[in-house]
């Protein structure tokens, strides 16, 4: 046999055997890291301390269960410089911890500290400052066109009932509304979001392309990515309205931690991200674990979307 | 054969006087140019008395060979593929003496022209090419090719080794462990920002009016700059100066035609190409069916004059474009616009025999728009990039083993992404940069016969007032008849940054890097061995090693919206990583049987202080090992042609964990995978098969072909990206798949 005949075979060879190469069980997920702790909570300045989750990662080749991966006997300590506030595991709830009696109320512009012990000698510490307390100052609905107002919504602040008052009943797809406040230090960004509080209100998007069953992909809660927002002037998308009924828009302003990692976060629905450059690990800013340990002040406004007629 | 010009030598500035040294007797000059069509042919030799003196034509197939003495010289010229001109000159010590030489196409006994012709790749030109990594692809080399669609160069191109695609819907060179902002695509010298079409599907440059592709892989030359890694130039035709003529095709994708002809002592081309899927597309919409509409065209048009013996004077344009709309109702829509427009304006002057000149102004202008409507809630994002360029180069023929080049380069920038959402803006960023850049460039043979390419960069740059010296060196070394080494290396810079998302090129934009980061810079060596053990075959193995700094990546993660965005606001900057391999190509040049087999052994690695905790990864365009085998065969007028690839997996981060969070905006928990390392995983490799047949004809008295082709022959569906479900736990991950097997007709005529 010549050189070339034997170069020719040797190559046939690794190039098939390269071609006929199977996927193993398994081959798409990395090394395990399962059991590592996560840890889940976020404070609201002005609100009752809130309850707290402490669990662990699972194997990602298995189904995920809650009830697995729950961590009920770990100690909770939430710290600021003057107090010190013990949880509790709830009896009644996997992996959920609840603050001590009588809630007290998050300070705004405070160093917040999260220790948490779970067995085996697992430590989770985090850190938040709390920014200063927001306050939406204005909500109008502008004209589309002209972007000029078309008039004011009653606002929470001004004791009303919002969702009776007539000037925010507003059309869907009528105008644009929107929210002015004044810029909140210690924010590191500012973020929306939309519940629609009427269960079981009607669907209202009239759209040929959607099927029967698309309504059920439109959540009735939805977020922003974080933005910048330097103007103090917020705009409501329609796309984020699916049901009549009465709805609220919150503005949150953004602790660090919270910022990290809702701007990391990988956006599973996009073209190709879970497996691009756009499938990353997002920043959680805890040391001994992974999850959210943040803060944010946060105000609102409520509306109803009448559907159109 | 008659002296087109005559006359004495001109002035010649007193610095190429000094450097040319000896007193100068008479200088032979001319012109080198095919006989079907009046095209330049560069690289063309010209020996003089039996190879005493010499030169090779320039890339406008110009040469001068300087200080022959009084006498009469037999001349030889010759070009592969073409016949060799031979006749007798006389040179008289008072008169310098230009010819044109229009040499013929060679035939083969079969009657047949040899599609090899076109070429470039002779030994002559090996030794011009004193580059590693050079490749010239000509036009009758890239059509016996099997393609998708349509002949596409730079898919074709992605067949050498070296040169990976990111998938099968992408056009994108990924060159040597460089990504495609590294590579600089030149269309008549002028940079092309996004030469693509159908979200990068196919690219800009239309098959009948291409003249020539000359792609550096790595360590390019100095008369090149403004990229790290490669340079792809792509020169259109001049037009026919001999007769009207034509060449066109209908695919299953676009139609496309070209028409050149003479005028007075010059000639012209215009050349366009359309899709015709909006027809389509309309009828399917029109059954009720929800489809986009949409539709790319090219327009191509290019015009010489010989103005006096002297100047002559060209103009090109190029413009391109592609449109996509989508109305859904109910408030809805999507319309998607983008294109390249490119202009030159070439002034070439001898300034005497010895000493040619070519002094441009161009501008080039890329712009997208984006704008969709999402249930009455209007976005849009708009960025265009414009340069306008002033570029002279000089070239000094000093012996017939020195050329000196010298140049200079001159461009302002206007770059401008603007994106609204809601009817708010949120980004505006606009930047007027001004690049400056010189080069002096050697090109000498010693006695020893080693070929020596060195040359010096210099640029400045206004973002940063950055300024570098960038050294560049090639030397080719005879070991023998048919054996010889070559190495060669480089320093580079990119001052403009691309901005491109995933899987989608049509939103791609430019951005100039200020001085928040450092400059992005590198440095090049290669070094290889080039066997030719007859004319019909080229052996090459070559080594390469890339090593990258200041390297930046668009940081996903930053904020919407913002003012006064910086550079270190967009990327994730400062990053570093190198680029290695060995790349081995074989080919057969001539005869029925023709192709080549390339294999890369590669590894190229990236680091990011903010990636990944700074550990090092592959880019998802790493390639272990790439192997291409491309061939055609002929047989009187039926021909086809065989491609096999095997690649290496994509890289890809996998997950390594599930777990649960409460997203605190909606207080709603969420089902969540880990990421892993960056791309510390691999897709299953990548083959495929593409076969084409060909059948020449005679179609109204035209030359014709048509053409079966079949892409992915045994639809092996190659995988692209994996999917984790993150919202049903239970769920495998999915792979998404590239594209099976795709059957295209289509037929080609030239008059």
């Amino acid at each position: 046999m010549t050189i070339l005949r034997q170069f020719t075979f040797v190559l046939s060879a690794a190039v098939l055997g390269g071609c006929a190469a199977e996927r193993q069980p398994g081959d798409l997920f990395g090394p395990h890291e399962t059991g590592v702790p996560v840890v889940d909570g976020f404070l609201l300045v002005g609100q009752p301390l809130p309850d707290l989750f402490v669990r662990r990662s699972a194997d990602p080749a298995e189904e995920y269960r809650l009830e697995t991966v729950s961590v009920n006997d770990a100690e909770v300590i939430l710290s600021t410089g003057v107090a010190e506030y013990h949880y509790q595991p709830d009896p009644d709830s996997a992996g959920r911890y609840l603050p001590p009696p009588g809630k007290p109320l998050v300070a705004p512009l405070t160093l917040y500290r999260l220790h948490v012990q779970l067995s085996g000698g697992d430590q989770v510490h985090g850190k938040t400052h709390t920014p200063a307390q927001l306050r939406i100052e204005e909500a109008v609905l502008l004209d589309d066109a002209e972007l000029t107002p078309k008039r004011s919504l009653a606002l929470f602040a001004e004791g009303g009932e919002v969702f009776i008052e007539p000037r925010n009943q507003i059309e869907y797809l009528d105008g644009i509304l929107e929210v002015a406040f004044s810029p909140v230090s210690g924010t590191a960004a500012y973020q929306l979001a939309v519940f629609s509080l009427d269960l079981e209100s009607e669907f209202i998007i009239d759209a040929d392309f959607l099927e029967k069953d698309d309504s059920e992909d439109f959540e009735r809660r939805g977020s922003s990515p974080p933005l910048e927002i330097a103007d103090g002037r917020a705009r409501l998308p329609w796309f984020a309205i699916a049901y009549a009924g009465r709805h609220v828009m919150h503005v949150y302003g953004l602790d660090a931690n919270w910022y990290d990692l809702v701007r990391t976060m990988p956006e599973g629905e996009f073209f190709g991200g879970l497996a691009g450059d756009s499938f990353q690990r997002p920043l959680f800013r805890l040391q001994g674990g992974i999850g959210l340990f943040g803060s944010a002040s946060v105000d609102s406004v409520g509306f109803v979307i009448l559907p159109r007629p | 054969m008659s002296p087109l010009v005559t006359g004495a030598t001109a002035r010649i500035p007193g610095l190429l006087l000094l450097w040319a040294g000896a007193v100068s007797a008479a200088t032979l000059s001319g012109y080198v140019r095919g006989s079907e069509d009046g095209e330049p042919l560069a690289s063309a030799a010209t020996a003089v008395s039996g190879g005493k003196w010499g030169g090779l034509t320039n890339d406008r197939g110009y040469f001068a060979i300087r200080n022959l003495p009084a006498g009469r010289y037999p001349v030889v010229v010759t070009h592969i593929g073409y016949e060799a001109w031979r006749d007798t000159v006389e040179v008289t010590d008072a008169d310098d003496l230009r010819i044109v030489v229009r040499l013929r196409r060679e035939t083969l006994d079969l009657g047949v022209e040899i599609a090899v012709s076109a070429d470039r790749e002779t030994s002559q030109e090996q030794e011009r090419s004193v580059q590693l990594g050079y490749v010239a692809l000509a036009p009758r080399q890239l059509q016996s090719m099997p393609a998708l669609g349509e002949s596409d160069y730079l898919r074709s191109l992605q067949l050498l080794p070296g040169i990976q695609a990111a998938s099968d819907v992408s056009s994108g060179l990924y060159i040597r462990g460089g990504g495609p902002d590294q590579t600089q695509i030149l269309l008549d010298e002028i940079p092309l920002y996004n030469p693509s079409h159908a979200f990068g599907f196919f690219s800009t440059f239309t098959p009948d009016v291409v003249r020539d592709v000359q792609l550096w892989k790595s360590a390019y030359p100095a008369n090149y700059g403004g990229n790290l890694g490669a340079v792809l130039d792509v020169a259109n035709r001049d037009g026919n100066r001999e007769r009207f003529a034509g060449r066109g095709g209908l695919s299953l994708v676009s139609g496309r035609l070209m028409l050149e002809g003479p005028v007075y002592a010059g000639s012209w081309m215009v050349a366009g190409r359309r899709t015709y899927l909006d027809p389509v597309l309309a009828a399917v919409r029109a059954s009720g069916v929800d489809v986009p509409g949409y539709y790319f065209y090219d327009l191509n048009a290019k015009a010489n004059q010989q103005l006096g013996a002297a100047n002559e004077l060209t103009v090109s344009g190029y413009f391109g474009r592609d449109d996509l709309d989508f109305d859904l109702g109910a408030k809805t829509f999507f319309n998607i616009r983008w294109g390249n427009r490119a202009g030159t304006a070439r002034w070439t002057h001898l300034f005497s025999p010895a000493l040619y000149g070519q002094f441009m102004a161009a501008a080039s202008e890329y712009e997208s728009t984006i704008s969709a409507t999402l249930f009455a809630t209007p976005v849009m994002f708009a960025n265009r990039i414009q340069d306008l360029t002033i570029k002279g180069d000089l070239e000094f023929f000093a012996t017939s083993d020195h050329t000196l080049t010298t140049g200079f380069r001159v461009t302002g920038y206007e770059l401008r992404f603007r994106q609204f959402f809601n009817q708010q803006k949120q980004f505006d960023l606009e930047e007027r940069p001004m690049l400056l850049e010189a080069f002096v460039q050697e090109d000498g043979r010693l006695p020893t016969g080693t070929h020596v390419r060195l040359g010096l960069r210099g640029s400045w740059f206004s973002e940063g007032d950055r300024t570098a010296l960038m050294p560049r060196l090639s030397v080719s070394q005879p070991l023998g008849e048919s054996l010889r080494l070559k190495a060669g290396g480089g320093a580079y810079r990119q001052y403009l940054q691309l901005v491109t998302t995933e899987g989608f090129s049509g939103g791609d934009f430019w951005v100039p890097l200020d001085d928040s980061v450092p400059e992005t810079r590198s440095w090049q060596a290669a070094a290889g061995l080039e066997w030719e053990p007859s004319h019909r075959y080229k052996v090459a193995v070559e080594g390469y090693y890339s090593d990258l700094d200041g390297l930046v990546v668009i940081d996903n993660d930053t904020v919407a919206d913002s003012d006064d965005t910086r550079s270190e606001d967009i990327f994730k900057s400062n990053g570093s990583g190198y680029a290695t391999g060995i790349e081995l190509f074989a080919k057969k040049r001539t005869g029925r049987l023709r192709g080549w087999l390339g294999y890369t052994l590669g590894r190229t690695r990236r680091t990011f202080a903010e990636i990944d905790g700074g550990r090092s990864f592959a880019p998802r365009y790493d390639r272990r090992h790439d192997i291409s085998l491309v061939t055609s065969y002929r047989a009187g007028l039926w021909s086809w042609g065989v491609n096999f690839l095997y690649a290496t997996g994509q890289a890809f981060t996998p997950a390594t964990a599930r777990y649960s969070l409460r997203m605190p905006a909606t207080d709603e928990v969420e089902d969540l995978v880990l990421a892993g390392r960056r791309n510390s995983a691999r897709l299953l490799p990548y083959h495929r098969v593409d076969v084409s047949l060909r059948r020449e004809m005679t179609m109204f008295s035209a030359a014709a072909q048509v053409y079966l082709q079949i892409f992915n022959l045994y639809s092996r569906r190659n995988e692209w990206f994996v999917q984790y479900d993150t919202e049903n736990p239970a769920t495998e991950p999915e792979v998404v798949q590239q594209l099976p097997v795709i059957p295209t007709l289509g037929i080609e005529f030239e008059f």
